[in-house]
């Protein structure tokens, strides 16, 4: 316990750091509980710009230079996927608390390093994204232990979207600083590709409601060879199109979607569940919306209103509703309460482990046609009876 | 008088029903008065002769018979309409063929993709027609959408999703005892996974390779309500089925198909693009399509004879219109033996636990 406000780095000064992080963290409501005391970025003028526009006092081109002179209890790494794992290895040997942004790493070899890296290290690790926080999926966790749907026998899930990274010109193209924010690492490897960048979020909450899975098979491949960039051509190294069937055990199996194309129909990015009886699909039991803590503050949007769906979430209060991607937001004050008023959190890595160990099995399936056991697995207790707001 | 095709001068095409079961009544005896222009039904035929005689009188088919050899014999039928039972199929249709009628048959055209091409040769042989259900490729909001990705409105689909399912056989409605779903043989897989791949391979081209897995959600159950209530049913074929498909253009697909689960999972096909998505039911010709734009989603219901559910009736149609040589046949005994081949290949790699290449195209 402490009463002095975490000092955060933010590493990789990006599209995220610029939307939602810097924005978040340097509220006034959070003041005397977090504050931003570095921005790290290999193009250095860009964090030079958002440091002098937010009135951070450290700048660093490097991570070593953050860790060494930023002044810092803990890091939100907010660089692409790909260097996570180094970013967050450097951090944990340094002695600081990790935030990492979606997807942990891109293997679970790497994660276990992480992992006992930080035990070792004694410093805590909160891995985006935190869908086991809201209380939509508590709730459908909820209803289909109570048998609201008889017995469960499938779920679909995932994410479909066009070419939104290469068309955020907004962010990307006036970032501060004057440079581009190059976005074609979302194509090269590794950590590249939709499944890693999207279908994540489908695969933490279908995760967050069924637990562990045992095992996965999937078809993958590139569908279109070359993106574009303000004019620049990006070789695409992913694959940008990837559907796995996991299966449960007890013959239930879950389809999820990660394809770079399209947008998703309805809300099956949310999670639907069939079962015997019935069926939940977003917010719908049987058709009819389900209650669930805080619905009333979602204005009854759609699910896939993402960013009114993330206002139920404990500590998007206040300005935090009116901000871009609360859910980062909440996952960064999961690891600040975790530290500085020991409440763990049930952001774990290990959850974030099971998720990659999926993502990297099914990817392994497609490589060899062969159906993949799931090595990994991570806490799964049972839902409580009042989910915690 | 225009001497047509086929000997076909201007005068209509003469069809002998086979079978009177649910389908028939459902699906296709409701619809047939739309066919009026092009062709007559002249004989119907039901393994029970007086189903058969009380089809015949409620519809005005001038003849009934028990038994398909009967109709067969009958000079002035052209073409057979073949509503059997599944097991029946391939065997009515040989016949048919042998007897020189031109055939719809409803799906599955054959129990193995080997027979369903044998089929496909004899009729072709013989200077006959042969189409296979399931239409599902000739209804309007299909068709629609077979124009857009045509057209590339959607730009190249990337992915996409279909599904079959809605709930335990027998549905309201279906009068006998629902065990033949549930054989070894039988299952979603065969009765209803068709829709949707017949629906994919369409649209996107020929399967390349397929993953799948499979569960079976329960042992048996006994009949709730209606006619065959209190029947119990051995489930022996599994009755969860989940497919990836991989097209020969590089798209994938998932395609659900079961017999455990209700609910509705949105547009029953679903095409992911590049530029848009394009959303449209399998099942309903009144449903509109939901295309993504900029700014939301718009809807578009396209013109349709049947007022709601699957128009199956067009099939029937498609195979008159064949046999006036207007159109170019689509619902071929090639594309009936490429699905069952998907078939046949989903259930190796679910067992196996591996992808399976399928090598025939369409």
């Amino acid at each position: 316990m402490t009463t002095e406000p975490l000092r955060l780095g933010i590493v990789g000064v990006g599209s995220l750091a610029l939307r939602a992080i810097l924005p978040h963290m340097t509220q006034q409501d959070i003041r005397d509980r977090a504050v931003i005391r570095s921005l790290c970025d290999p193009v250095v003028e860009r964090a030079g710009a958002a440091a002098v526009e937010y009135g951070i006092p450290h700048v660093a081109r490097e991570v070593d230079e953050l860790l060494a002179e930023g002044d810092v209890d803990a890091v939100t790494i907010a660089s692409p996927i790909g260097m996570h794992f180094e970013h967050g290895m450097k951090a944990v040997e340094a002695g600081k608390h990790v935030h990492v942004n979606k997807t942990m790493t891109t293997t679970v070899k790497e994660a276990d390093r992480l992992i006992e890296a930080a035990r070792r290290r004694n410093v805590r690790i909160v891995a985006s994204p935190g869908e086991q926080l809201r209380p939509q999926l508590t709730r459908t966790r909820e209803l289909i232990a109570s048998g609201a749907i008889g017995r469960l026998a499938w779920a679909v899930c995932g994410a479909a979207f066009g070419r939104y990274h290469e068309q955020e010109e907004a962010v990307r193209e006036d970032a501060p600083g004057g440079r581009p924010i190059d976005p074609s690492w979302y194509f090269r490897r590794p950590g590249g590709g939709p499944v890693y960048d999207m279908a994540v979020y489908a695969l933490h909450g279908l995760t967050a409601v069924l637990g562990p899975a045992k095992r996965v098979t999937a078809l993958s491949g590139t569908v279109e060879p070359v993106r574009e960039f303000m004019g620049r051509l990006i070789p695409v190294e992913t694959d940008d199109n990837t559907i796995m069937l996991l299966d449960y055990g007890d013959g239930v199996i879950a389809v999820v979607h990660g394809t770079a194309a399209g947008m998703l129909i309805e809300d099956f990015g949310a999670g639907q569940f069939f079962g015997t009886e019935g069926s939940i699909r977003g917010l719908c039991l049987n058709g009819h919306p389900f209650d669930f803590p805080g619905r009333e503050l979602t204005l009854h949007a759609p699910t896939w209103d993402w960013e009114a769906q993330m206002r139920v979430l404990p500590h998007v209060v206040g300005p935090h509703r009116e901000i871009a991607e609360s859910h980062v937001f909440e996952d960064i004050m999961q690891l600040v309460d975790w530290v500085r008023d020991d409440l763990p959190s049930s952001v774990t890595p290990e959850h974030a482990r099971h998720v990659i160990d999926i993502i990297e099995s099914a990817y392994r399936a497609a490589d060899t046609g062969t159906t993949q056991d799931l090595s990994t697995s991570f806490d799964f207790p049972r839902p409580a009876t009042h989910s915690p707001m | 008088m225009r001497i047509g095709p086929n000997g076909f001068d201007g005068r209509r095409i003469r069809l002998g029903i086979i079978g009177v079961g649910d389908v028939a009544h459902r699906d296709y005896l409701p619809e047939i008065h739309r066919l009026a222009d092009l062709a007559e039904v002249v004989a119907v035929a039901g393994r029970s002769g007086a189903r058969a005689k009380a089809t015949a009188e409620r519809y005005g088919f001038p003849v009934w018979h028990c038994g398909y050899q009967a109709l067969l014999e009958v000079d002035e039928v052209d073409a057979v309409v073949n509503l059997t039972p599944w097991p029946m199929h391939a065997e009515v249709v040989a016949a048919a063929l042998r007897a020189g009628k031109h055939v719809y048959s409803e799906k599955p055209l054959a129990p193995s993709a080997a027979e369903a091409r044998r089929l496909g040769d004899e009729a072709a042989s013989a200077g006959l027609i042969l189409a296979s259900a399931p239409s599902v490729l000739l209804f309007p909001q299909v068709l629609r959408a077979l124009q857009a990705v045509t057209l590339g409105q959607l730009g190249p689909i990337h992915s996409a999703r279909a599904w079959a399912f809605g709930g335990v056989p027998p549905w309201e409605g279906y009068a006998s005892d629902p065990s033949p779903y549930f054989t070894a043989l039988s299952g979603p897989l065969t009765d209803l996974a068709v829709y949707p791949i017949h629906a994919l391979t369409g649209l996107l081209g020929p399967v390349t390779w397929i993953s799948a897995a499979s569960s079976r959600t329960r042992e048996e159950f006994t009949v709730g309500d209606g006619p065959a209530a209190g029947t119990r049913v051995p489930v022996q074929s599994d009755d969860n089925w989940h497919l990836l498909l991989r097209f020969s253009g590089g798209a994938l697909a998932s395609v659900e198909a079961n017999f455990c689960s209700v609910g509705a999972a949105g547009p029953e096909c679903q095409l992911f693009g590049e530029r848009a998505t394009l959303g449209f039911s399998l099942l309903d010709a009144a449903a509109p399509l939901v295309r993504s734009a900029s700014d939301g989603w718009t809807e578009e219901t396209v013109p349709h004879d049947r007022l709601s559910g699957p128009d199956h009736i067009l099939g029937v149609r498609h195979l008159i219109e064949c046999v006036l040589g207007r159109v170019r046949p689509v619902l071929t005994a090639d594309h009936a033996a490429h699905v069952i081949d998907v078939l046949e290949a989903a259930r190796r790699s679910a067992r196996d636990g591996r992808a399976i290449e399928v090598t025939s195209t369409i």
